[in-house]
């Protein structure tokens, strides 16, 4: 398989193969980034193209690396805005899903001084994670990042959909008393 | 907070631990944490053996005699300490409750424990101090409140596996049990009692006896064990639906 150093020299070089080779190492994970937040293919495949066609205009300058994590967080953004773009109210996909637990678990979150922001909140995420062993790390981020479906974390991790539930449940818990701890009123 | 508030911040984590969950596949974890159960399939009663001055007193003791390290892991971490749990003395004995551990609570060491069994683990001994020397006819079982105790425990619940031994002449008596935790948000009780022939499962009203307001009791001038502990399970794993489930399928 093609080096991603290889594919970024592609890029700079504004080879036509560029996109080839990121569709044909990443395509698939893309898609189902995407599929995740949209949940319908049609459009996760439209968003899958828009991201790479946004790749090409940002390399060169931009040097990504590590290009997959680069490459993922512009399917998602673009992802989320074509998802806010479509009809509104409709809980469809499990990003929603996902996004609603992080919303019930964080309502309310407030620093001492003022509304907090989303640097903000990300750090403190970060920080969190970091207190986890890599199990929950991963388990959290593939729920809330990649927002897989209870089913597909429950076959990754190699445990049953109720117990993998019960495990979110609880980094949930955890993650409010990490903010509280750290000065937040959750 | 708003959504698209929260959407955006866990779009900006560390992107490094984006990369790792691409392919993130958790073998790793469970290849290093062995099975509570391992292959312990049937109960198994030890002759009585002899050990070093000072034996076995903690949860974790207990189950590491058994090789149930993930059990064991747990309770050396501090888990499911019942502290302020005091022994009980009844019919000769005087029995204690040396840990409680949820499957929901292991699974935090590994994943591929079963959420629905719970571990008790007790001790049992003389009062008068001698050292037990052979098992006596003690079992363990776990009761809610609200319901007859003949009716609902451990075995009606169903059941698990049980595993007993002697050690400085006290039995440490580990029970497996099954969906208690369904009915967190009743009272839960371990009950440790005196049976009689091959009956393990409490005659109604013999020993133990359900009052009016739900809560269970011990029968005063009970011939024989019969201690009550109330346990503290986390009342969010109540499942109702699935206690109710349980109820309909005894009653």
């Amino acid at each position: 398989m093609i080096e991603d150093s290889e594919i970024i020299e592609l890029f700079n070089s504004r080879s036509e193969h560029a996109i080839s080779e990121t569709r044909e190492k990443y395509g698939s994970a893309c898609l189902a980034i995407s599929r995740n937040i949209l949940g319908n293919s049609l459009d996760a495949e439209e968003c899958v193209s828009d991201a790479l066609l946004a790749l090409w205009n940002r390399i060169p300058p931009e040097k990504p690396e590590p290009l997959r994590a680069y490459l993922f967080r512009i399917v998602r953004n673009i992802s989320i805005t074509k998802y806010h773009s479509n009809t509104a109210g409709k809980r469809n996909s499990f990003y929603d899903v996902a996004l609603d637990e992080l919303e019930d678990c964080l309502a309310g979150i407030t620093s001492v001084e003022q509304e907090i922001t989303a640097r903000e909140l990300s750090t403190l995420i970060d920080r969190f994670l970091e207190t986890l062993d890599e199990d929950s790390r991963m388990l959290f981020v593939r729920r809330y990042w990649y927002s897989d479906s209870v089913k597909d974390l429950a076959e990754r991790f190699g445990t049953s959909q109720n117990n993998l539930s019960v495990r979110l449940s609880r980094l949930r818990t955890k993650l409010r008393k990490y903010l509280q701890k750290e000065g937040y009123k959750v | 907070m708003k959504k698209n508030l929260i959407s955006d911040a866990i779009t900006d984590i560390n992107p490094a631990y984006v990369e790792q969950a691409s392919d993130y596949q958790s073998v790793a974890h469970r290849a290093r944490r062995p099975r509570v159960i391992a292959a312990v399939v049937a109960a198994v009663i030890l002759t009585v053996t002899a050990f070093a001055a000072g034996g076995l007193r903690t949860a974790s003791d207990a189950a590491n005699r058994w090789g149930m390290t993930t059990l064991a892991e747990f309770f050396e971490d501090g888990g499911g300490e019942t502290f302020g749990i005091a022994p009980q003395t009844s019919g000769g004995y005087t029995v204690g409750v040396l840990g409680i551990a949820t499957g929901y609570d292991l699974s935090e060491y590994d994943m591929s424990v079963d959420v629905d069994k719970t571990y008790i683990v007790t001790s049992i001994e003389r009062a008068d101090g001698e050292a037990l020397t052979d098992y006596p006819d003690i079992w363990v079982s776990t009761f809610i409140s609200g319901y007859e105790p003949w009716m609902v425990n451990n075995l009606t619940l169903g059941a698990g596996e049980f595993w007993m031994h002697i050690e400085d002449g006290v039995e440490y008596f580990i029970v497996e049990t099954t969906n208690v935790t369904a009915f967190a948000d009743h009272t839960v009780y371990v009950a440790v009692y005196s049976y009689r022939g091959e009956n393990v499962i409490p005659l109604k009203d013999e020993a133990y006896t359900l009052n009016d307001d739900g809560t269970i009791s011990v029968v005063e001038g009970y011939d024989g064990v019969a201690t009550l502990f109330e346990i503290p399970l986390d009342e969010a794993l109540a499942d109702p639906e699935a206690a109710e489930a349980l109820i309909e399928k005894i009653y």
